[in-house]
């Protein structure tokens, strides 16, 4: 029953959005829209690019910083820190998953951008300061299903791999980590999906501007920040609308991409 | 014909008991105000204030910004749109629509105190804002990259300096776009070589008013000002354009930087489509809105 409710759900988020969707997109012109650089609505423009453009952007930048730390934390935890020691260690990267966003966006607002502007010389506000910020928040997200992916591989198989003669790097080299894959590359999967849902903590220090640009430490946007940028200026039925729910259509393709992307993993693993 | 059990009759009897009421339920009365955030303080002030001399009524005020509030008065969602823009600057459909000015609220250029410039000329901070100015330095100031703080697209502040200062020339491409004038305000404080615009009221420690031409931002000269204003649907229930008409004259307007207008000033500032006399502030004069847009004249008198 609530899954039914849940499907049910989604289907008419996915329709209502597609509708106006389709709307806009037969109406201006799929290229201009989903290729298009320039977001002028009250000029009739709907370039879509730069926010998308953004979301890549920041979702790369967040994965790039939450991959290294937060297989560093788990394995740190997992295989290196004293076993009395391990469930301190857990419960407290637990506890930093449920750290509201918003207090992270505060955190970045008053230590990332000051330190972008200090050796940039520029606002600060980028997409840099959100990809930071946001990889500082998805870290312990990472960490903890990683780690649970570490804790997972048989302490038989490793023991196997000392008796033959392997030191711990080259078991956890060889053997710990390639076995815990399937489970690293979920953990990764599902920080990636946080990361590109992210809003707030990214809207506090992007900077909001609508320009797809190749210098990173420039203010940009996102998906979800141009979701909330324009919600409350154009309402539904108007071309501006129409092109907000384009943008959650597109958040929940993406969504729906990397689901697949990790059934297929979980399909095709060793 | 089957008989009626007793406790079906029982609930009947008391159905129609409750419908045969004759009394008329004065039941409590809820305005939905919405709009403009530089006025929620104020207008949840007086909201407050209404409600104890008009015991039933009830005034829930929120922000959202002034084109949502005008949007959703137009579309029905709530009884009162605040707003320190015209619905003629905007798309919004607005021939339904009627209003009552506040007043006007001057939106001030200010600076971050380290940029070593307390004056420019109007021609400057237009170049300042659409980002043709890379240093401070180019206007005898710190060495300091210039740093353009603007709001949102729907801001009445951004309406007013995109229609005035700016003659349509679009800002900075690489301007930090904020949600509110505090963020504003925040960011410029806090940001090294910021150039910014906010409303009277958020200019605080922290920030320094810019001069423009030799004139102030308190100044009765001022060229930036935001037509403030409290719009509703014709036809309107008494109780929605009695509290637009009480918040308009309230006495507190300039606690919260709302002030006169300046008429005739030729800036452009205050535009506005306007339907028969009575364009002081507080003349409880409703002005129809929509059709040709046309000059609001003479000082208003809050």
């Amino acid at each position: 029953m609530a899954a039914a409710v849940l499907a049910a759900m989604l289907a008419a988020l996915a329709a209502w959005s597609g509708f106006d969707a389709l709307t806009l997109l037969s109406r201006f012109g799929w290229t201009p829209v989903l290729l298009g650089k320039t977001w002028a609505p009250e000029s009739g423009r709907f370039g879509l690019l730069p926010y998308l453009w953004g979301s890549v952007v920041v979702g790369v930048l967040a994965l790039l910083v939450a991959s290294g730390l937060g297989l560093a934390l788990a394995l740190a935890v997992g295989r290196r820190l004293a076993a009395w020691a391990r469930p301190a260690a857990r419960g407290g990267l637990t506890a930093f998953t449920a750290v509201p966003s918003v207090i992270l966006g505060w955190w970045g607002l008053n230590t990332v951008v000051p330190w972008i502007r200090s050796w940039t010389h520029g606002p600060g506000f980028s997409l840099l300061a959100a990809g930071l910020t946001v990889g500082a928040m998805i870290t312990p997200t990472l960490a903890v299903l990683a780690l649970g992916a570490i804790e997972g591989v048989p302490a038989t198989w490793e023991d196997a791999s000392d008796a033959l003669g392997a030191d711990p790097d080259q078991t956890l080299m060889h053997l710990t980590i390639p076995a815990a894959s399937p489970g690293l590359a979920r953990a990764v999967l599902l920080a990636t999906g946080r990361a590109l849902a992210e809003t707030m903590a990214v809207q506090m220090v992007v900077g909001s501007q609508a320009v797809a640009s190749l210098a990173l430490d420039r203010p940009g946007s996102t998906l979800t920040t141009g979701i909330l940028m324009n919600m409350a200026i154009w309402p539904p039925g108007s071309p501006g609308g129409d092109a907000v729910s384009l943008m959650a259509l597109l958040l929940l393709l993406g969504a729906w991409w990397l689901s697949r992307q990790l059934r297929q993993w979980e399909g095709g693993r060793p | 014909m089957r008989a009626v059990r007793p406790w079906a009759a029982g609930i009947l009897l008391a159905l129609l008991a409750l419908l045969a009421d004759g009394r008329a339920h004065a039941g409590p009365y809820a305005i939905r105000v919405m709009g403009a955030t530089s006025l929620t303080a104020l207008l949840s002030t007086e909201a407050a204030h209404y409600s104890r001399g008009h015991p039933g009524i009830t005034v829930h005020v929120t922000g959202g910004g002034s084109v949502a509030g005008l949007y959703a008065v137009a579309l029905g969602h709530v009884d009162l749109g605040a707003a320190d823009l015209l619905p003629a600057w905007t798309r919004i459909p607005a021939a339904d629509l009627e209003t009552v000015r506040l007043g006007c609220l001057a939106v001030a250029l200010v600076v971050h105190p380290g940029v070593g410039v307390d004056r420019v000329s109007a021609a400057s901070a237009r170049r300042l804002f659409a980002g043709r100015i890379a240093s401070w330095q180019e206007l005898g100031g710190a060495d300091a990259n210039v740093v353009v703080v603007i709001r949102a697209p729907g801001s009445g502040a951004r309406a007013v300096i995109g229609r005035t200062l700016m003659a349509g020339e679009a800002y900075a491409r690489s301007a930090v776009v904020q949600l509110s004038n505090g963020a504003v305000y925040r960011t410029v404080a806090t940001t090294p070589g910021a150039i910014g615009f906010v409303e009277a009221g958020f200019v605080r420690p922290g920030v320094r008013p810019l001069g423009l031409d030799g004139r102030r931002y308190l100044g009765r000269d001022w060229p930036y000002q935001a037509p403030v204003g409290l719009y509703w649907r014709r036809g309107a229930a008494w109780p929605v354009t009695d509290f637009a008409r009480y918040a308009a004259r309230s006495p507190l307007r300039g606690r919260y930087g709302i002030r006169a207008c300046p008429g005739g000033s030729g800036t452009g500032v205050v535009h506005g489509p306007e339907n028969g006399a009575g364009s002081g502030v507080g003349s409880h004069g409703r002005r129809r809105v929509g059709g040709d847009a046309g000059r609001l004249g003479g000082l208003e008198r809050i």
